[in-house]
């Protein structure tokens, strides 16, 4: 279970490494604080979809078994939608779009098919919470990036010195792509480097 | 309203996958299967236009006059399914190459779909310029999806960095063509 965890943390981190959810990695990340609303939102739903559908893995058909899984995920995407617009209606205005985009995210349906088929709950538990921080992780890391280089802010406060010149396209979709293009290549030199690792302790 | 401008922007100005970043989860698999990406992405332009069309029907003639709208994202899950499984069957009898297995759930989870709608709702473009909307918005999408494919197979004899191979490099190539892509904007105004 606790190798399950660190996984989805940094090995098979889901944004970086998996290239999952790249829809609200490149859209939510213009600043850090919109960036971690939708993925706590993100982490919550897809610790409650992957535990319930490990724990209905028996009763449900494997035929139906993603169409349920969709619109389990859906009923709660529109749950989170509605409390976010309840308690946060700034953050649920910002996120738009991609807030209820969750309903079909990629991250969630495919640890969903990839662990909840098992039946082990420990391993979904395992997975589904490594994945969700691994998740908020890479989000917070792209919106620190580009929210820095963009604005010159950090959550919304003034961190970089006067004279600095935003670099208004990071706050742009290209930025977006270039941001997390970059930090995947630099994860995969580190994963890289491992490897190389490991196969020298083996020689 | 000047449907020229309109289908420019759509298609191409505010382009789904390069600026709203929707429909990117095949992208893994634009270098497997160059065949499978494009008809699933042609599919997609009949599944786009034919849920801009229900969905828009029903946020505006059940959903509104109802109060219900804050079930609309489960409602048009449910509509997106039901369209892509319908194409899916159609698929499966008419192109045997094609797998519906395969096909179906890059087609169901695909976000391109649902973000466009969620997008024709959001602007409340009505329910025929919605349908025009998704139209020229999944041709807009075929448009990148083609081009990309085609630089993934020029990428293969240039000399990129080890660690941006796969993924990173077309995501590098998506942020240029964004950049080209925001170009078209200055022209028109």
């Amino acid at each position: 279970m606790s190798k399950r965890f660190w996984k989805g943390i940094f090995e098979e981190n889901p944004v970086l490494v998996l290239m999952l959810g790249l829809c609200p990695a490149l859209g939510t990340t213009t600043a850090v604080k919109p960036a971690l609303a939708m993925g706590i939102a993100t982490a919550i739903v897809l610790i409650a979809v992957e535990l319930v559908m490990t724990l209905l893995s028996h009763a449900v058909h494997e035929k139906v078994f993603m169409v349920v899984s969709v619109l389990l995920t859906a009923v709660l995407t529109s749950i989170a939608e509605y409390v976010m617009a309840q308690n946060f209606p700034e953050l649920h205005e910002e996120l738009g779009i991609y807030l209820p985009l969750m309903a079909i995210s990629s991250v969630i349906l495919s640890r969903v098919s990839a662990v909840s088929k098992s039946g082990s709950l420990a391993e979904a538990l395992g997975d589904s919470l490594g994945m969700g921080i691994g998740f908020v992780l890479a989000l917070a890391t792209v919106s620190s990036v580009r929210e820095l280089l963009g604005a010159g802010t950090w959550f919304g406060l003034q961190v970089m010195p006067e004279g600095f010149q935003p670099v208004a396209a990071f706050s742009m979709a290209p930025g977006a792509f270039f941001t997390v293009a970059f930090l995947a290549a630099a994860m995969n030199v580190k994963a890289r480097r491992k490897a190389s690792e490991t196969d020298r302790e083996g020689e | 309203m000047n449907y020229v401008v309109f289908a420019v922007e759509a298609a191409l100005i505010s382009n789904i996958a390069l600026s709203y970043f929707l429909g990117l989860s095949p992208f893994p698999e634009i270098g497997k299967d160059k065949k499978q990406t494009c008809i699933g992405a042609l599919a997609m332009v009949i599944v786009m236009t034919l849920s801009s069309l229900i969905c828009g029907v029903i946020y505006r003639y059940i959903l509104v006059p109802a109060n219900a709208v804050q079930a609309k994202t489960v409602v048009f899950v449910v509509v997106i399914l039901a369209a892509s499984g319908l194409l899916a069957l159609l698929l499966r009898k008419r192109a045997g190459e094609l797998e519906s297995g395969k096909a179906f759930p890059v087609l169901a989870v695909n976000t391109a779909v649902l973000g466009t709608v969620l997008v024709i709702v959001q602007n409340d473009y009505g329910v025929l310029n919605g349908t025009f909307y998704g139209f020229m918005a999944a041709v807009g999408y075929l448009i990148v999806i083609a081009m990309l494919s085609s630089i993934d197979d020029e990428l293969k004899y240039s000399d990129v960095p080890k660690s941006f191979r796969g993924v990173p490099i077309l995501l590098v190539a998506a942020g240029l063509m964004a950049i080209a892509f925001h170009g078209i904007e200055v022209l028109g105004g």
